[in-house]
């Protein structure tokens, strides 16, 4: 079965494309890692799977059913997503623990059927992303890192069949992100999770990633195998330099070439 | 994210009926001010769902009754409670204290079987309710 099944996915704001033409399709069990530059349209897409907008052209299936707004909150709250580029606008007074829980009800509020499974497992979840003590603080109250941990887990509160990562680990310090990705780690090794994660640094990339997408201006630049998206001759048409990219240990690396830098007479104040 | 009032439509929310109904008998937990079921549009472009909504402290809350919010309210103003000791004491640590304290009195009564979706009951104290829910939770 797919996952995630896009056809013809478009998305037009007056004349301009946030998604054009997206036929993607993500079966059990694959972990895809989506890249590409600022404003490219990673969040849209994703939050768009989600049913969280609304798009002009195509169709999407979610765990093999169909999308629509009537079944949207049913199939969400099966997906673990964190994305504070797009939860971050939705929260805002709301504590915490608050937000934790509604992960369970596909929405962003409580429901009265909330268990004291529930309870103890959403404190556990605060408690071991590091934050116990700000659990019923409003979000608006904490820093980014904070913010960011209430995300991760609002993710977990129920097991999900999809995690949707949308640049997970921003704001975190060193130790909050190994952490976070060894759990990533042991999640998918133990459960038949299928995980789609979005980063702009590629030492993020896992050796569990099977597959890559490249996004620009809304539209597919490549996709398939990670080894076939992310060689040497396809990052360097996608970025325009020569880039050097392959595995370091169990890292992945990206680098474009030293070229890239600032005219210094900017810098310098020459050219005024 | 727009919050819009509801126009008699359910926007893939599955229980529009009961959000109405407990918007009537509860109170925002930390201001004890009206509930009103509100349209949330997630984004500009659309996507649409349903919460209950405190328009004075502008979340989504889904509330307490207004007997336990009072309550609540004398509790932390006359006892000193201060569950947010590291945090400034002002009128936001107020509320916050009131919520708290409000969510622990609403796990007791729905323990002791005095208080279900539709509010409190006027029944006595089971005991023996929360001992019967506790052994099957365990
Ligand atoms: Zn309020």
């Amino acid at each position: 079965m797919n996952i995630i099944e896009t056809t013809d996915l478009s998305h037009k704001q007056g004349s301009k494309y946030l998604l054009q033409d997206i036929n993607w399709q993500v079966r059990e069990q694959e972990h895809w890692v989506i890249f590409g530059s600022n404003g490219c349209g990673k969040t849209t897409l994703l939050s768009t799977v989600c049913g969280y907008r609304a798009f002009s052209q195509g169709s999407i299936k979610l765990f093999g059913e169909k999308l629509t707004k009537e079944n949207a909150v049913a199939l969400r709250s099966q997906v673990g997503f964190v994305s504070a580029s797009y939860l971050d606008r939705c929260f805002h007074n709301e504590s915490g623990f608050d937000i934790v829980l509604s992960a369970k009800f596909g929405g962003f509020g409580r429901r009265s059927d909330i268990t004291d499974e529930d309870v103890i497992r959403a404190r556990k979840l605060l408690q071991a992303f590091g934050i116990a003590a700000k659990g019923d603080y409003p979000y608006c109250m904490l820093s980014q890192g904070q913010k960011q941990r209430v995300l991760l887990a609002r993710s977990l509160i129920v097991a999900p069949k999809l995690l949707i990562l949308d640049e997970p680990l921003n704001g975190l310090d060193i130790y909050a992100r190994d952490y976070f990705l060894n759990t990533l780690q042991q999640i998918v090794a133990e459960t038949n999770v299928t995980v789609i994660y979005v980063t702009h640094h590629a030492e993020e990339i896992m050796p569990f990633f099977t597959k890559a997408m490249l996004l620009q201006n809304g539209k597919v630049f490549a996709q398939g195998d990670i080894n076939e998206v992310f060689s040497e001759e396809t990052l360097s048409r996608y970025f325009k330099h020569e880039t050097k990219a392959g595995w370091q240990g169990d890292r992945f690396y990206i680098g474009i070439g030293e070229e890239l830098r600032m005219d210094s007479s900017i810098w310098k104040g020459e050219c005024l | 994210m727009f919050i819009g009032a509801m126009a008699n439509k359910t926007y893939g929310s599955y229980d529009h009926e009961e959000l109405i109904k407990r918007a009537k008998h509860c109170v925002c937990k930390r201001c004890g001010g009206p509930l009103t079921n509100s349209l949330i549009i997630y984004d500009i472009y659309g996507g649409v769902g349903e919460e209950l909504y405190c328009p004075h402290c502008q979340k989504q809350e889904f509330g307490v009754e207004k007997e336990i919010y009072d309550m609540a309210e004398y509790y932390v103003e006359n006892f000193q409670f201060n569950y947010f000791y590291d945090m400034e004491e002002n009128d936001v640590n107020f509320e916050l204290n009131v919520a708290k304290v409000a969510d622990m009195m609403s796990w007791i009564l729905k323990n002791l079987n005095l208080l279900d979706d539709n509010g409190l009951k006027d029944n006595k104290p089971d005991y023996e309710y929360y001992l019967r829910r506790r052994r099957k939770n365990k």
